[in-house]
């Protein structure tokens, strides 16, 4: 029982994952970690055999460790790459608004210029 | 993008919610610097800052979202460089750093050929701000008398140096950005200057314990990360124009 809920998990997460990327909810650059992540998890559920060679040639008594320990493993390097990514939107968001104010004050210093020039020629 | 003149002196003046101040402050630099390019970055501030930073003949750059010290004075390095500038002075715009102060920096700059001078303050600062120098020197390996100050000269070099994209990722005007300089091999120099307190508001930082804990770990994680083996000790040029 164990096996298939596991299994049946691995094969949710990837359907979610189709599902997203479909209603363009996620990219997917970002979708393929989680499909192999999806896909483990199902291969581990449904042959649970090679989850116990993993956990002997390992060294492992108790193989469900093994599942925990890279599945923990899978998700940190996840939220690590995660917040990488985060971080370059970030950053391409402050030089966005950054060159927005720059074109602003541009156009500011147009608009006086041609006020200027506009009340010069009406002197004249 | 309009053009200046290629020995043009720009001063970037960070503001959040300076409409008290920065009116004074810009007559005071105009005072000293009657051609000088004047660029007040508007850092998404609730109050007339904008409005009183153009009544004053300032170049405002509107931020439609806060970016915080360091992006808001990258902001205006980044127009000075797009504009051709020679050099560019920072500075607050709450009327701590005195524009009769500037010729320390300027001449500090001609003497060393210095890429970058800093305004020092050492006697300034409370309890907090004191013992985050201590801390962020004993682990970036930097010696400063004022790490924090952003009363700084930059040349043309430094200023191509601090746009690019990289130094987007920093979020203050100090450790970082000192390493970033020295790193690509700038000089860096400090010259003592006198600083007056600020005349409105207060600090974004050094304000509560907590936000001073999140930004010492920040900044000692920065420090650390961009340690390099040898110990750095910044060279203090003693200006003439002592009584400015």
């Amino acid at each position: 029982m164990t096996e298939l809920f596991t299994g049946a998990t691995g094969l949710f997460v990837a359907a979610t994952i189709v599902y997203l990327i479909k209603r363009d909810r996620l990219q997917v650059r970002h979708g393929v970690s989680w499909m192999l992540v999806a896909a483990i998890f199902a291969i581990f559920g449904f042959v649970p055999s090679l989850l116990d060679r993993l956990a002997v040639s390992l060294g492992v008594a108790y193989s469900p460790t093994v599942a925990l320990v890279l599945g923990g493993s899978a998700l940190i390097i996840k939220a690590v790459s995660s917040d990488v990514e985060r971080s370059l939107s970030e950053v391409k968001i402050t030089r966005i608004v950054q060159r927005l104010a720059m074109l602003e004050a541009d156009i500011k210093r147009l608009e006086n210029y041609a006020d200027q020039d506009h009340q010069e020629s009406i002197d004249r | 993008m309009l053009e200046t003149p290629q020995t043009a002196t720009y001063y970037v003046l960070p503001a959040w919610n300076e409409e008290v101040a920065v009116g004074r402050v810009l007559a005071d630099l105009r005072r000293v610097d009657p051609f000088g390019q004047i660029v007040v970055v508007d850092d998404a501030s609730c109050d007339e800052t904008i409005k009183a930073a153009e009544s004053c003949g300032a170049c405002v750059l509107p931020m439609v979202t806060q970016l915080g010290p360091w992006g808001a004075m990258q902001a205006g390095m980044r127009y000075a460089a797009e504009k051709g500038c020679w050099r560019v002075i920072t500075m607050d715009a709450d009327g701590q750093h005195l524009p009769s102060q500037l010729s320390r920096l300027t001449e500090a700059m001609n003497q060393t050929d210095a890429n970058v001078v800093i305004g020092a303050c050492s006697q300034r600062g409370s309890f907090l701000r004191k013992l985050a120098w201590t801390i962020m020197k004993v682990f970036s390996g930097i010696s400063a008398d004022d790490l924090t100050s952003g009363f700084r000269l930059y040349d043309r070099r430094a200023v191509e140096l601090l746009v690019g994209e990289e130094a987007s990722y920093l979020e203050h005007q100090d450790m970082g950005v000192l390493a970033r300089l020295l790193g690509n091999g700038m000089k860096v120099v400090e010259v003592d200057v006198e600083m007056h307190s600020r005349v409105s508001g207060t600090s974004r930082i050094f304000n509560s314990w907590l936000k001073v804990l999140w930004y010492m770990l920040q900044t000692l994680l920065l420090s650390v990360s961009k340690r390099r083996v040898e110990r750095i000790n910044l060279e203090k040029y003693k200006a003439a124009s002592a009584h400015d």
